[in-house]
């Protein structure tokens, strides 16, 4: 038999003001690898849980410049060099009649950038997580609220982090196994 | 900005968005039951009328591939018809979704939540049936991917200071954008159906499009910004869709097409006509899955009074149109516009005014705003002087050419009849595959806006 | 509720001060407007038209900001009301400086000349519409239609600060459905006869929906000025917050897209299709150094404030929000000036004595009044039901 390994602990609270509350002592408390779990985005919970704000718009930044190159780019060459033929009486280069298409490729690009990069600063698409094997967990999705310690937290210990979690507020505290 | 409330008398307070005194578990239920439930009769039958006209889609379309675009009545002057009507009239149409989650979203309307994912299904499968028109239109539709800059054995490029060529990068963006938008805000909600479901096909399809969310904080971090992200893309991505299809009419010399007031006035159409799109589609699905907790009379009532300001921005658009036409002092755009109102399209033209610009101020009065026949019958006609519009515009401008040998009265054949009523089908087909395995209602939103979701205690600061 | 909401009442230098050296100063250059009126009428007609219209933008688009958020009853400006509508109840003072443009109709306006019109087929179609009789009809209207409308907000908007009641919210909201109507068309046609007629040939469908864009950013920019103003002399600082500035910035974002939206759109259909009597607008426009002004605008009015205020850091830095105010409001006097003066020097840029006096003698009484005006009530719609909601404001 391989031995199982220890993801961390799980603990419900009652609502997201609860939830909230106990995020804030978790932090005070010293603790860094730990995430909470709620059906909808909670207020506020950024800040009690001291997480960094997303890095998300650079990235999306980075690729609407991408975008608009490309777009000047490619109608550049194609309409100067690759394919010179005047139409209507408009000059080879014509920036005003490349604006409609600038636009739409740097949006285009930027939502590649918000959507995809969203996905990959949250590590999604990831169809397995040891949590989805609890049972309580299901849930979150509805209308659980829950905080989870990973064993992988230099503060963790398997009763004191219990008892702590039971302490501020939580309903129930179970072990989660990798 | 705030609220559009005047669902109560009181200023100080705001109109609950969610009545009935649900909990979150409460909300999960109503919202996934038709997903988990079996598709009710009608539905069946619904479903089986939209795949006939789905059917007819296919049947018109391959008898235009087959013989040519000769099937269409369109002949010289008048070379854009039905199809074009068809086109605009269904992205029109395909703004009010993207409208609705993202301007709305930018300014904090609150009350959008529960009819965002509704609205923002009816924009894609409308654009699905626009771009069935605007393929199907080039002709030989084997070579249309000419339209895009592929290297290909002829060295053709697209010629990118024509304004077919901006249609066909705007639309197909706003379609992917669109489609990214409304995956985003499934997302959540698919998980939430993933996690109560009882098949293990619902798990497992459910649990692959859901990409294993589970609601961690972070992510949630990460998924607002990229929300906020989208609606800021989007925004200006839906006035410049709609304002790019009506640069295909208005960067030309024709008189009647030819005016500057075109792009906002096409944008205010396109909500204008979306917006009467989705009353009317919700005034039934409320009804249907017994959502009026969700769909309230306050939400009708906001939509109705969007429907009246779109709608009179609509009437400042002809008003300004006729003004200018007069004051231009040029002969041509005179004539367009007399001939409009009383040369031999005039029927089209006094439908569209009576549909688009007399029929929305009977909003003006707050019974008629929430009355659910009223605004069920408005928003109908609305869609009627929609469509005129666009036939208006499209027809009465080209049907007097310079050259008066070649004026011509179009008429449609009995094919672009069939196409339209076919490009029903392909829309309802989808919509009702919608309402059948998507949850219809943003579920982690509206729980968000929720008095419940607010983990401050009254009086606490934050 | 908010009756406990103590806020002091404007006095000392902004009070008193300010006003007295606007109104010196407004006074002073309006007297070499005048002086330099009597040497060279013609050109100083079109400064003095250009700085009315930049301070007639101004109002009205204070008197929009008022109209929409009654209209959707929105519950974050509530502190910021009394700008606006104190900006609005200056349209009586646009109305008094309407005088001299009657006075100088015939310099600015070609087409109030008998003789041109009678050698004019295509002004003597427009006749209808382009008399002076007429005109002076639609001035007396419009003019009275904006003062009308900003003292009826004003007027109900101070006097709920004393009774509290909560009905004088809901009659301004049904009023300001109408109003929107009524402010539409008189914009629309008021920019037509005073800007749109300088070149009574040209035309544009799109050109009341330009300069209402360009108003909406200008009393955007103006209103958080004054804020960030009474700010500086220790006024309401707890009251309007960066979230009220971080969404006034997000608004002007947006508005500022609109305009770069509505301007490309109204020059590029004219420059695809290329028609003769619609080019010749830009044509005019864009000779000599006033095709710099034109890229200038786009640079400065439009990308620069879109890459700048695409942070939340920048629109939430009381310094450079407050910087890039001035920027919008330099960059729409420059959109103005653009928009007029290429009509008196054809052959590119001039800014002459005249553009300088009739600006700052407009300004000075303009700007003399509204703090005037600001002292006379409560700096916030103190009794307003929505200000909880507004002072609670979190973006």
């Amino acid at each position: 038999m391989t031995t199982v390994k220890l993801y961390g602990l799980l603990a419900e609270y009652k609502d997201p003001s609860a939830l909230i509350h106990a995020v804030e002592k978790l932090r005070d408390a010293g603790y860094k690898n730990f995430e909470t779990y709620s059906p909808f985005p909670i207020h506020g919970m950024d800040s009690a849980m001291g997480i960094k704000d997303s890095v998300l718009g650079w990235i999306v930044v980075a690729c609407g410049a991408t975008g608009l190159a490309s777009a000047i780019a490619l109608q550049t060459w194609v309409s100067v060099s690759a394919y010179r033929v005047v139409t209507s009486g408009k000059l080879l280069f014509s920036f005003q009649a490349f604006v409609p298409v600038c636009f739409e490729l740097m949006v285009l690009f930027a939502g590649f950038g918000a959507v995809f990069g969203m996905f990959a600063l949250n590590g999604l698409p990831k169809l397995y997580h040891p949590l989805f094997k609890n049972h309580r967990f299901r849930t979150a999705t509805s209308h659980g609220f829950f905080v989870t310690v990973e064993s992988s937290d230099s503060r963790f210990s398997l009763e004191g982090t219990a008892r702590f979690l039971q302490e501020i507020g939580g309903l129930s505290v179970e072990v989660v196994e990798e | 900005m705030s609220e559009l409330v005047v669902g109560n008398d009181d200023p100080s307070k705001r109109t609950p968005l969610v009545l009935g005194g649900h909990d979150f578990k409460s909300v999960s239920d109503i919202i996934c039951r038709p997903v988990e439930a079996k598709a009710p009769q009608w539905w069946m039958i619904a479903f089986g009328v939209s795949v006939s006209g789905l059917c007819l889609l296919i049947a018109m379309l391959s008898k235009l591939v087959w013989s040519g675009i000769g099937v269409w009545g369109l002949n010289n002057p008048v070379m854009w018809g039905w199809d074009l009507v068809g086109f605009v009239f269904w992205v029109g149409i395909g703004h009010a979704g993207t409208l609705i989650s993202a301007i709305l979203f930018l300014f904090r309307q609150k009350w959008r939540t529960s009819i965002n994912r509704f609205a923002e299904a009816m924009t894609i499968f409308a654009v699905m049936s626009a771009g069935i028109y605007i393929v199907f239109h080039v002709g030989r539709v084997w070579v249309a991917y000419y339209l895009f800059p592929i290297p290909n054995s002829m060295g053709i490029w697209p010629n990118f200071r024509s304004p077919l060529v901006w249609d066909v990068f705007a639309v197909s963006t706003y379609f992917t954008i669109s489609l990214l938008f409304w995956f985003v805000g499934l997302i959540p909600d698919l998980a939430t159906i993933r996690d109560r479901a009882t098949t293990k096909t619902r798990k497992i399809w459910y649990g692959i499009f859901s990409v294993g969310w589970r609601g961690a904080n972070r992510h949630w971090m990460n998924y607002e910004r990229a929300y906020l992200i989208l609606a800021a893309l989007s925004t200006p991505l839906v006035l410049s869709v709609h304002s790019i299809v009506s640069f295909d009419f208005a960067v030309s010399q024709v008189p009647g097409w030819h005016t500057t007031i075109f792009p906002p006035y096409f944008v205010a159409g396109a909500i204008f006509s979306g917006f009467a799109m989705v009353v009317t589609l919700m005034v039934a699905a409320r009804e249907l899955f017994n959502m009026k907790d969700f769909m309230t009379m306050h939400h009708l009532e906001t939509m109705n009074k969007i429907i009246l300001a779109t709608g009179t921005m609509v009437g400042y658009a002809y008003g300004m149109e006729f003004f200018m036409a007069w004051f231009s002092g040029n002969t041509f755009e005179q004539y367009a516009f007399i001939n409009r109102a009383f040369g031999p399209y005039y029927w089209a033209y006094w439908t569209m005014v009576s549909c688009n610009v007399i029929s929305p101020q009977l909003f003006w009065f707050k019974k008629i705003r929430r009355s659910i026949p009223m605004m069920f019958i408005i928003s109908i006609f609305v869609n009627i002087g929609m469509w005129f519009e666009r036939f208006v515009i499209t027809v009465t401008s080209l049907h007097r050419d310079f050259l008066p040998s070649s004026w011509f009265y179009y008429s449609p054949t009995w094919v672009e009849v069939c196409q339209f009523i076919g490009s029903f089908g392909l829309f309802l087909t989808f919509f009702l595959l919608f309402l059948k395995f998507l949850p219809i209602i943003a579920i982690s939103e509206v729980k968000g806006v929720m008095p419940a979701a607010n983990p401050h205690q009254p009086g606490e600061e934050h | 509720m908010s009756s406990s909401t103590k806020v002091p009442r404007l006095s000392g230098f902004l009070a008193s001060t300010l006003p007295k050296i606007s109104f010196l100063l407004g006074g002073l250059s309006l007297a070499l407007t005048a002086v330099l009126w009597r040497g060279n009428p013609h050109h100083t007609a079109f400064s003095y038209l250009f700085s009315f219209l930049f301070f007639l933008s101004i109002t009205l688009g204070s008197l929009f900001f008022v109209i929409i958020q009654h209209l959707t009853r929105a519950g974050w400006s509530v502190v910021l009301r009394r700008i606006p509508e104190t900006f609005a109840m200056n349209a009586w003072v646009m109305a008094v400086f309407f005088l001299p443009i009657l006075f100088g109709i015939h310099e600015l306006y070609h087409w109030t000349h008998a003789d041109v019109v009678a050698a004019d087929p295509i002004l003597q179609g427009k006749a209808g519409y382009l008399n002076i009789k007429f005109f002076l009809v639609r001035a007396v209207l419009f003019l009275g239609a904006w003062v009308w409308m900003a003292r009826y907000f004003y007027k109900k908007s101070v006097k709920q600060d004393s009774s509290g009641d909560p009905k004088l919210t809901l009659s301004m909201q049904a009023f300001s459905a109408a109003a929107i109507l009524i402010f539409a068309i008189t914009l629309t046609f008021g920019i037509i006869d005073w800007a749109m007629s300088l070149t009574p040939h040209w035309y544009s469908t799109m050109f009341g929906v330009y300069f209402f864009a360009g108003s909406a950013v200008a009393a955007f920019a103006i209103m958080s000025l004054v804020a960030l103003t009474l700010r500086r002399f220790g006024y309401l600082k707890d009251i309007i917050r960066v979230e009220h500035y971080h969404d006034v910035a997000k608004f002007l974002y947006g508005l500022n897209i609109f305009w770069a939206y509505v301007s490309f759109s109204q020059y590029f259909l004219i420059w695809y299709a290329n028609i003769p009597e619609e080019s010749v607008w830009f044509m005019q426009h864009f000779n000599g150094s006033w095709n710099t002004v034109a890229a200038a605008l786009a640079i400065g009015h439009f990308f620069v404030p879109f890459l700048i205020f695409m942070s939340k850091h920048t629109r939430r830095n009381l310094t450079a929000h407050c910087a890039m105010m001035v920027w919008f409001l330099v960059m729409h006097c420059l959109d103005i000036y653009w928009l007029i003066m290429p009509n008196i020097t054809p052959n590119g840029i001039h800014i002459s004595m005249s553009d300088i006096s009739s600006f700052v003698g407009i300004g000075g009484i303009y700007i003399g009044f509204f703090w005037l005006r600001l002292r006379n009530a409560s700096l916030i719609p103190v009794q307003d039901p929505r200000l909880p909601e507004s002072l609670r404001h979190h973006t």
